[in-house]
């Protein structure tokens, strides 16, 4: 079989791409998107692997201390302030009074950095705990809070739809 | 997308002469899909709430307690069994066995639901469980107390 190679006359092969269409997707999905953006002021996002109860937590996240408790360690404000092991503190740093010795020590620092005597010190703290975590680990964390004057209690919920 | 050379067309009419000119949406696709492509990564679709609570071993709420009709306890123990301890007017411990193997939450929000339409002015109960009991079921408890009590104390310390 001969292969011919006159080459054929060229049909009009322009690709007319209907860019006018996809601008329109693509203009309702960045307002559906830009709708569902979390804008608020406060950035409320648990580490990875760390599963939030669900609630129907109404109230709003307001700027307070985080307090972050995963399955290795105890979080301020993203910074590592006592390390756990499985959702338990170990026996030697809990204190009598049931507080974490190592946490204290940690809120203390925290409180001295923003240690300004014409700032009102803020009772709010807001408690980003592990679901799984038991409830003698919550209170620890509760009671060294409290211990530094952090009485004003938010625990963080994933919002149940 | 941006190596299309689409282009609108608007054609104006006046006083008999014709302006064409042509708008290049390709840039206006190039910067949506940078958009669209910065709002995806930076979006949290998680939406987190919080709960309000307070403290029992703190000063303040224990007085709000005792201003209560009743002081209502609400225990989370082991074996999946609530409690909840009424003291003041009335004197009262309800045990909520499990039901299907689960916390009975149907039966702590009936059990709320009527000692708060017996004291409207209750307002405040106190939540503790014990050391084992997950977060989970805490929180789940909160939830559902709220409905009737709105102020609650976080307790057991």
């Amino acid at each position: 079989m001969r292969r011919s190679f006159v080459r054929r006359s060229t049909k009009n092969t322009e690709m007319n791409l209907q860019i006018t269409s996809m601008a329109d997707v693509f203009v309702i999905l960045l307002v559906f998107l830009l709708k569902t953006y979390s804008s608020g002021a406060i950035a409320l996002s648990p580490s990875k692997g760390l599963h939030l109860p669900e609630a129907l937590g109404n109230d709003k996240p307001v700027e307070a201390l985080k307090l972050e408790v995963s399955e290795t360690a105890v979080l301020i404000e993203g910074k590592p302030a006592s390390s756990i092991s499985g959702f338990t503190f170990a026996t030697r740093d809990v204190g009598q009074d049931g507080t974490s010795r190592s946490l204290v020590s940690a809120l203390q620092k925290e409180r001295a950095q923003s240690n300004d005597p014409k700032v009102k010190v803020d009772k709010r703290v807001i408690v980003i705990a592990d679901e799984r975590a038991p409830y003698s680990t919550i209170k620890t964390v509760l009671v060294s809070a409290a211990v530094e004057g952090y009485t004003d209690v938010k625990l963080a919920v994933n919002r149940a739809q | 997308m941006s190596g299309s050379n689409k282009r609108f067309k608007w054609r104006r009419r006046g006083h008999g002469t014709e302006q064409d000119f042509e708008l290049n949406i390709t840039s206006i696709i190039d910067c949506l899909t940078v958009l669209i492509a910065f709002v995806l990564v930076t979006t949290s679709f998680l939406s987190v709430g919080v709960l309000e609570a307070q403290v029992a071993a703190n000063g303040d709420p224990q007085s709000e307690v005792q201003s209560e009709p009743v002081q209502v306890g609400i225990n989370l123990t082991e074996g999946q069994t609530i409690v909840i301890n009424v003291t003041g007017k009335l004197n009262h411990t309800y045990r909520l066995n499990p039901k299907a193997g689960k916390w009975n939450y149907d039966s702590l929000t009936d059990h709320l639901a009527m000692l708060k339409g017996e004291f409207p002015k209750l307002n405040t109960a106190t939540l503790s469980a014990d050391d084992t009991i997950p977060y989970r079921e805490l929180v789940k408890s909160m939830d559902i107390a709220r409905k009737a009590v709105p102020g609650l104390l976080l307790g057991g310390f």
